[in-house]
């Protein structure tokens, strides 16, 4: 698709978006819904990747320029905010450090769990093997 | 002078400029505290500050990039999409993973400031902060949080992420390669992600899955959280 096409399609979903949030009521943010649109148009193949990789590769590789504006309001915050700096600081490293402990310790856990239950199931398999094996060899004899 | 200052030229122009100044110096550096949007950041408010051009100005041509930030969150489903295939052996791990670590930042925040008295504006602001910025500073705004300090907030948190995670996963025996990228992705978001990157191949798709799962996952539960306390 040409670029601004591939516009077009991106643009489209959002003011889809903002349609479920604002008007059917959809209780996520507008742009989140929109993902979810994109998400569910990929996963049906009615759009290929392809297609629209020069919109979502400009978008991807330079995210980060697109909320700068929004952040530099943080001028506008008051002095009560501003105060609490060192605590909103030491909280957010804080929290990251036991999100990752959290995060982490209960995948390994399920996949664990998943790896014991999924050997446990092929060595009975393979015990099966045997035995019939064993049995069909016995009978010959 | 002011009618330079307040077209949105200005405002896009400092914007750009001040980009590309943190995204070269935090090339050359290569510390994650570095980190391109802080750096922006810091240059922009002491720019504004100094010169005693108001914010208002700044925005003229700053909410043009703003509006931005709709297709930019939408094109996340692309990475999401590619990553989704992963899934496939190891979901019901993934999902609790992502889930058990985006639930355990909601409570975090939400039980700590009540211990230490933050203001309900500022709980609802930390909320959201594991999850990328695009998603993070709407659900912010939704929730009644401040959206600059969300920001800040996910951007510390992501530069948390990419600094210690490793450091973590060794002190807690986290040595899955699954559940490393799971933990980096659903605690820190795309900066953790770089950093998962770095670590190994599943640890950055890992990661990069976690981005997404956890983004849609507190935006869900996020609100519901909150109309229940």
């Amino acid at each position: 698709m040409r670029i601004p096409l591939q516009l077009a399609v991106i643009f489209a979903i959002c003011v889809a978006g903002e349609f479920l949030h604002r008007i059917v009521g959809v209780p996520l943010p507008g742009n989140i819904i929109g993902m979810v649109l994109l998400l569910i148009l990929l996963c049906s193949k009615i759009i290929k990747p392809e297609q629209i990789s020069g919109v979502s590769s400009f978008f991807l590789n330079h995210l980060a320029l697109f909320f700068l504006p929004p952040s530099i309001a943080i001028m506008a915050v008051g002095d009560d905010v501003l105060s609490k700096w060192p605590l909103l600081l030491f909280l957010c490293i804080a929290f990251t450090l036991v999100t990752i402990a959290v995060g982490g310790r209960v995948t390994q856990l399920f996949i664990r769990k998943q790896e014991y239950r999924e050997n446990l199931a092929l060595r009975a398999e393979r015990l099966a093997k045997r035995t019939s094996h064993n049995e069909s060899n016995g009978g010959e004899k | 002078m002011n009618a330079i200052i307040n077209s949105p030229l200005f405002g896009i122009l400092l914007s750009l400029v001040a980009f590309e100044i943190g995204v070269t110096i935090s090339k050359k550096f290569k510390y994650s505290f570095l980190n391109p949007l802080l750096i922006a950041n810091i240059l922009i408010v002491g720019f504004l500050l100094t010169t005693g051009i108001s914010l208002e100005s700044y925005n003229v041509g700053g909410d043009y990039i703003s509006v931005m930030l709709s297709p930019a969150t939408v094109v996340l489903a692309v990475p999401l999409y590619r990553q989704i295939s992963k899934l496939k052996q190891f979901w019901k791990p993934i999902l609790a993973g992502i889930f058990a670590g985006s639930l355990t930042s909601l409570a975090c925040v939400i039980v700590v400031s009540k211990l230490v008295g933050l203001s309900d504006t500022l709980m609802l602001s930390l909320l959201p902060k594991s999850i990328t910025i695009p998603m993070g500073s709407v659900v912010s705004a939704q929730i009644g949080g401040i959206p600059p300090v969300t920001i800040i907030a996910i951007t510390i948190t992501g530069i948390t992420g990419a600094v210690a995670a490793p450091a973590v996963c060794r002190f807690c025996r986290i040595k899955n390669k699954v559940a490393q990228g799971i933990a980096i992705g659903t605690a820190s978001h795309a900066l953790g992600t770089t950093r998962a990157m770095e670590i190994g191949e599943v640890q950055g798709a890992m990661s990069s899955l976690s981005i997404g799962v956890a983004g849609l996952f507190t935006a869900i539960v996020a609100p519901i959280i909150i109309s229940l306390i």
